[in-house]
Formats: structure tokens, C-alpha cells, sequence
């Protein structure tokens, strides 16, 4: 879906390398990793790099699903409350309830799905707005947290579950491992599947996608569970990255799921968007919130700046969808399609 | 003979006593220099739970040991970095963060205990020294903490109070934090245990406001519709007393409602100097901040320190304000 070779410019690398979707988001990130590092070595350090990348993998797994809803048309606003929900649940399975861990988590993933699914027939099939299903039911998911847990953090989880959360793998952190293999998974369906096909289909046009024949609330259905799925994921990744079930895991989380894929370029008004561009949001929030620290810059900034960034994201793909005549440079072409 | 043989031994004997006294400059082991004066200027940070105004009197006491070091020929840059709100991964990431920072304190009010431990414990693991301060992780490998640790019997002193205040009977409600900060949870259990000795009392609206002024203000006006003979309140945080306070004084109720709460907010002053609110429980924060910097500065010098140290808190009255 990249724009067809025109001209001269794509015969050099650097207009290679601006062809790229992402290039301006890549290109934001290296620029401000770079002043970061001359500001403060300590950005570098492998200890720095790792709690970077275990900081972004939470996020990105709730921002992976959460970009599928978003290609859609639609929006998740439930997501952290069925994250913190779905732990909650697991993390009482593995302490009270004996469960294998393993299985536990597996449990808690399904059962992400099935919240998700919740909304994804109350959306598809009942033809309600989605802002205000999800936003009911994150109400209600959030609510539950507090009943099953009066507030109390559920601890004692089992010491071979922490591999999830904190262990390594030839040096990379298990969650950031976890991440690559979901937006790997999630990339490639995205792309070459005829589900992936459909969820682009139905986000740039639900009428012509229906009258084609797709299984448009199939479809929908299916894109609500697996960002349930997503959450619920991210959040058992915490549990075990803290040995606890906290009530307000993933309390924080919507916003920076929703704010990673609108900088990663994918549009809100659907069809247009990279899993890829995502992790790269994800990655942008997670550096800028680690180098506003290093560089012991007053921590509101960071707000600041990211909502800057979402409103340049937000008026690229304006000026993209509007088809017009003139373009923004390349570098600040967030995930152009 | 005999005594001139006793007196040399006692002179002998006190020789050997003295000796060390006199030697004192020949002794290799010079105790004294255990002790260096820090060389390079010593980064201290503190991560409070979330940004609130009760941090700003911890950070004046902080800044006030950094004066006193200042003058004594130490640099010491102190630094706040508190997440804007009060949740749990947000307060992670900011241990996190501010370990890659290699700071030589790192202190951490801990906003849930079970899941701040884990991110205390990695940065302990990554070299940095960590200390706790408002609230404890005692399960953790946090080297010290410097704050207060008697927060049920804080609301248990506030129920007495309050019992005493509306002779021993009526109805009172609530205002309960935040649902998972440990030290709200403990002052409204030491509240309860207070009323439960008064059978003519009864608790009938125990609600969270999460430390949030405009949602303590929305709860008391529907507690004061809900109950018309409500006689007394509850709050168990810095803003819950304030907004039961505006409430109760906008409802005309001053007087009749009796007020209790934590922490001295000059709003809350305010109200305990009008009569709106009977009784304040403060904690002494500012030694909070001043103690920190104080052993952080110490623990950098070779000095020793104290694992816990009890800053204490003190009730706040119109009598104790003349």
C-alpha cells in the first residue's frame, strides 16, 4: 500500500528511507534519543535500555489491540479496566485458588477475550456506539475490580510465574519478547490474511465492505475480543513483573494505547494505520517519559509533549485524508498510507 | 611491704587502663576516618505518591537540610519527581526511570506496598541506595524509613475525639481515601474500632473520595441530604476534611456537624481556627523531608543511620491554635 514510485527521488536512499510510512516517527525517536545521550550517558546503559523496553511492552500489547479496534472505526475504551480485571482474576486463580500459574494466566487471556467479545456483539450486533459501550463497560469492569478486591492487592503470586514479568531471554526482557511476538503475529495478519484485508476493509467503508459480503460483525466481534485478549495479556505481564495483583493495573492505560497508535499514524476514523507505526508510538511515549527524567526536566513537560505530538499526528492524517493538494514534508508524514 | 606491693599494682593496673589514651595517635585503627566528606555534589530524589499539595511542607524540610549542608561546605541537589496521578504504573516508572539515573538517595513514598516492592527491590539490585518515607514498604529491601507509622492509632485518637464531642452518640459517616493506600485503610479501621466502643454510635456512609477535595465536597452533600442527624465526619486524608468542611459550612450545619480529619492543609487551619472542624491529626512531614536528606547525606559519608525513624503526629485543635 506504499504511494507508487514517482520520480527521481525514490531512486536515492534517503528517498528510499522517507518512502518508509514511519520514517518521521523513526526519525523523532532517533533524534531524541541521540540528545538524550549526549545529555545523560546513563540513557544508554543496558540497565536504561531495558526498563525502556519492559515500559513500552505493556503498553504496546493494550496499544496492539487497541489499533485493531482502531483500523475498524471504532474505539476501546474499556481495555484498562478489563486489564486490571483480568489480573485480578488471575492472580487469584494462581494464589487462592492453586491454579498452575500457566494456566492461571491463560485463563485470565481467555477471559479478556470474552469481555472483549462482550462489547464486540453489543457494538456489532446491537449497533451500539462503541465510545459508549466500551466506556459503560470499562465503568463496570472497573467497578468489579473493587468489589472482588475492596481495594486490597492480591499478593503471595508464585515464584515461577515472576519468568513472565522479569525474566530474560538471551538478554532480552520475557515481556519486551512477548511484545515482538505479538506485533510480529499481529503484523502479519494485518497484512496477509483475509481477516487483516477485512478489518481495513470495514474501517475505510463499513457499507461497501457489507455489500461486498464481508461477515462485518464477525469481524468486529472478533477485533473487540482480541483487544480484550490484548489487555488482559498486558496485564497478568504486570502481575508477574510485580508479584502482585494490584486493583489499579491498567487504570493508566487507555489513554497511552489510544495516544501510542494516533502518533504511530493509524487514523481514528479507521482503514488506516500500521501495527508497526504503534510500536513505534508506544516506543516515542516510553523514551520521551524515561529522558524527561535523565535529563531532569520537570516531569509535566512530558504531558506536554505528547499531547503536542498528537496533535501534529492528528493534523497529518487530516491533511491525508483530505486528499488535498499540498503534503507535509516527508519527515512529518506519520504513517502515511 | 604488702601495701607498697598493692600500690604498684593498682598503678600498674591503671597504666594499662590509660595506655590506650595515650597512644592514641599510634593506633592504626582511626575511627574518625570511617568518615569522609562527600566529594562530588549528591543527587537526592524523592517520589512522592502523586503530585499534592502535603509533598510541598516535606520538600521545605528537605530544602532546609540541604541549606544547613550547603553552608557546611556539602552540595547536595534534591529533586521531586511525582507522577501526576496517583496510580501504580505511573509511580513504577518513575522508580524505574529515576534508578537509570544512578542518584545517591532514592526515596519513595509507596503508593501499594505489595507492588512497589518489586520495583524497590530491582533498584536496591541496581546499586542505588533506597529509602522509604510517608509510607512504608516493610517487606522490601528499602534500606531505611522516615515517616510515620501510627496511622490507625491516628484514627482511633480522631474517633475518641469525635465520640467526645457528640457525647457518645448519633449517627457518623466516612470520607475513606483511597480504597488501596494502606494508610487511609488503617485510619478508618482505627476510626471504626473507636466508634464501636460507643454503642449509642452509629457509621451509616463510609465512602472513598480518593484524597480528591470535589469529590469529598459531592459525598458530604449527599450524606448531609441522605442523614439529617448526622452529627459527625470523618476524613481520612489531607483533602477529605476540607471538603466535608465546605459542605457542611455551605448546608448551614456548622456546629451541629462535627468535623475530624487528617493532616494541617492551611485550608483545613482555616476551618479549625472557624470552629467548622473540631480536630485535625497532623503528621510532622517536613521532619519527614529534613531527616531524609539528613541521612542520605549521612549514609554518603560513612555515617550510620537509622533503619526507621518515627516522625510522629500531633493533634491540631482551636484551643492548641490561640
Amino acid at each position: 500500500m506504499t504511494r507508487p514510485d514517482n520520480g527521481a527521488s525514490a531512486t536515492s536512499l534517503l528517498g528510499r528511507i522517507f518512502r518508509i510510512k514511519e520514517s518521521g516517527i523513526i526519525l523523532a525517536i532517533l533524534l531524541m534519543g541521540a540528545f538524550i545521550a549526549v545529555s545523560n550517558p546513563n540513557f544508554l546503559t543496558p540497565y536504561n535500555i531495558q526498563v525502556v523496553a519492559r515500559q513500552v511492552s505493556f503498553i504496546a500489547v493494550v496499544a496492539a489491540g487497541q489499533t485493531l479496534v482502531l483500523l475498524l472505526g471504532g474505539i476501546d475504551l474499556s481495555v484498562g479496566a478489563i486489564a486490571g480485571l483480568s489480573a485480578i482474576l488471575g492472580a487469584m486463580m494462581m494464589t487462592g485458588g492453586g491454579l498452575d500459574p500457566f494456566l492461571a494466566m491463560a485463563i485470565a487471556v481467555l477471559f479478556g477475550f470474552a469481555c472483549g467479545l462482550v462489547n464486540g456483539v453489543m457494538i456489532a450486533r446491537l449497533k451500539l456506539n462503541a465510545f459508549i459501550v466500551t466506556l459503560a463497560t470499562g465503568e463496570v469492569f472497573a467497578g468489579a475490580i473493587l468489589v472482588i478486591t475492596k481495594g486490597y492487592a492480591i499478593t503471595g503470586v508464585p515464584k515461577v510465574f515472576q519468568v513472565v514479568g522479569q525474566g530474560n531471554l538471551w538478554g532480552l526482557p520475557i515481556p519486551v519478547a512477548i511484545m515482538f511476538v505479538i506485533y510480529l503475529g499481529l503484523g502479519w495478519v494485518t497484512r496477509n490474511t483475509p481477516f487483516g484485508r477485512n478489518v481495513f476493509a470495514i474501517g475505510g467503508n463499513r457499507d461497501a465492505a457489507r455489500f461486498s459480503g464481508l461477515r462485518v460483525e464477525r469481524v468486529e466481534a472478533l477485533v473487540y475480543g482480541l483487544s480484550g485478549a490484548a489487555a488482559a495479556l498486558a496485564g497478568m505481564m504486570f502481575v508477574s513483573r510485580m508479584n502482585a495483583g494490584q486493583p489499579t493495573i491498567g487504570a493508566s492505560w487507555l489513554m497511552p494505547s489510544i495516544t501510542a497508535a494516533i502518533i504511530g499514524g493509524t487514523s481514528l476514523s479507521g482503514g488506516v494505520g500500521t501495527m508497526f507505526g504503534t510500536l513505534l508510538g508506544a516506543t516515542f511515549m516510553a523514551v520521551l517519559g524515561n529522558g524527561i527524567v535523565l535529563m531532569n526536566v520537570s516531569s509535566y513537560w512530558e504531558r506536554v509533549i505528547i499531547g503536542f505530538f498528537v496533535i501534529v499526528a492528528v493534523i497529518v492524517d487530516l491533511v491525508r485524508r483530505s486528499g488535498g493538494g499540498w503534503r507535509l514534508p516527508p519527515w512529518l508524514s506519520f504513517g502515511r498510507r | 611491704m604488702k601495701t607498697s606491693l598493692t600500690t604498684t599494682a593498682l598503678v600498674t593496673a591503671l597504666a594499662c587502663l590509660a595506655a590506650p589514651a595515650f597512644a592514641a595517635d599510634a593506633v592504626v585503627y582511626d575511627q574518625a576516618k570511617l568518615i569522609t566528606k562527600p566529594t562530588k555534589p549528591l543527587e537526592i530524589v524523592f517520589i512522592p505518591k502523586v503530585v499534592h499539595p502535603w509533598y510541598d511542607v516535606v520538600e521545605q524540610g528537605a530544602k532546609k537540610a540541604v541549606a544547613e549542608f550547603a553552608a557546611a561546605g556539602i552540595k547536595v541537589n534534591v529533586r521531586f519527581d511525582a507522577p501526576a496521578t496517583a496510580d501504580i504504573n505511573e509511580h513504577i516508572k518513575k522508580i524505574e526511570n529515576n534508578t537509570s539515573v544512578k542518584p545517591d538517595g532514592l526515596a519513595v513514598a509507596c503508593l501499594d506496598p505489595a507492588t512497589d516492592t518489586q520495583a524497590i527491590d530491582d533498584a536496591f539490585a541496581a546499586g542505588v541506595k533506597v529509602s522509604t518515607f510517608d509510607t512504608d514498604c516493610p517487606a522490601s529491601k528499602r534500606i531505611m524509613y522516615v515517616g510515620h507509622n501510627k496511622d490507625a492509632a491516628d484514627g482511633y485518637e480522631l474517633g475518641q475525639y469525635l465520640a467526645k464531642a457528640v457525647g457518645g452518640k448519633g449517627k457518623v459517616g466516612i470520607l475513606a481515601g483511597s480504597l488501596s493506600a494502606p494508610n487511609h485503610k488503617a485510619r478508618v479501621e482505627g476510626f471504626k474500632k473507636a466508634i464501636a466502643e460507643n454503642p449509642g454510635m452509629s457509621i451509616v456512609f463510609d465512602r472513598p473520595d480518593n484524597d480528591n477535595l470535589q469529590a469529598a465536597v459531592d459525598l458530604t452533600e449527599n450524606a448531609l441530604q441522605a442523614n439529617a442527624d448526622l452529627v459527625g465526619i470523618f476524613g481520612c486524608n489531607a483533602s477529605a476534611p476540607i471538603g466535608a468542611a465546605r459542605a457542611v459550612e455551605t448546608a448551614g450545619k456548622k456546629g451541629k456537624v462535627h468535623i475530624v480529619g487528617m493532616d494541617d492543609l492551611p485550608e483545613a487551619i482555616g476551618y479549625v481556627k472557624a470552629g467548622v472542624i473540631d480536630a485535625q491529626k497532623a503528621q510532622r512531614q517536613w521532619e519527614i523531608g529534613y531527616w531524609t536528606v539528613t541521612y542520605f547525606v549521612a549514609m554518603n559519608s560513612g555515617h550510620t543511620f537509622p533503619k526507621e525513624h518515627a516522625t510522629g503526629s500531633q493533634l491540631i485543635t482551636a484551643d492548641k491554635l490561640k
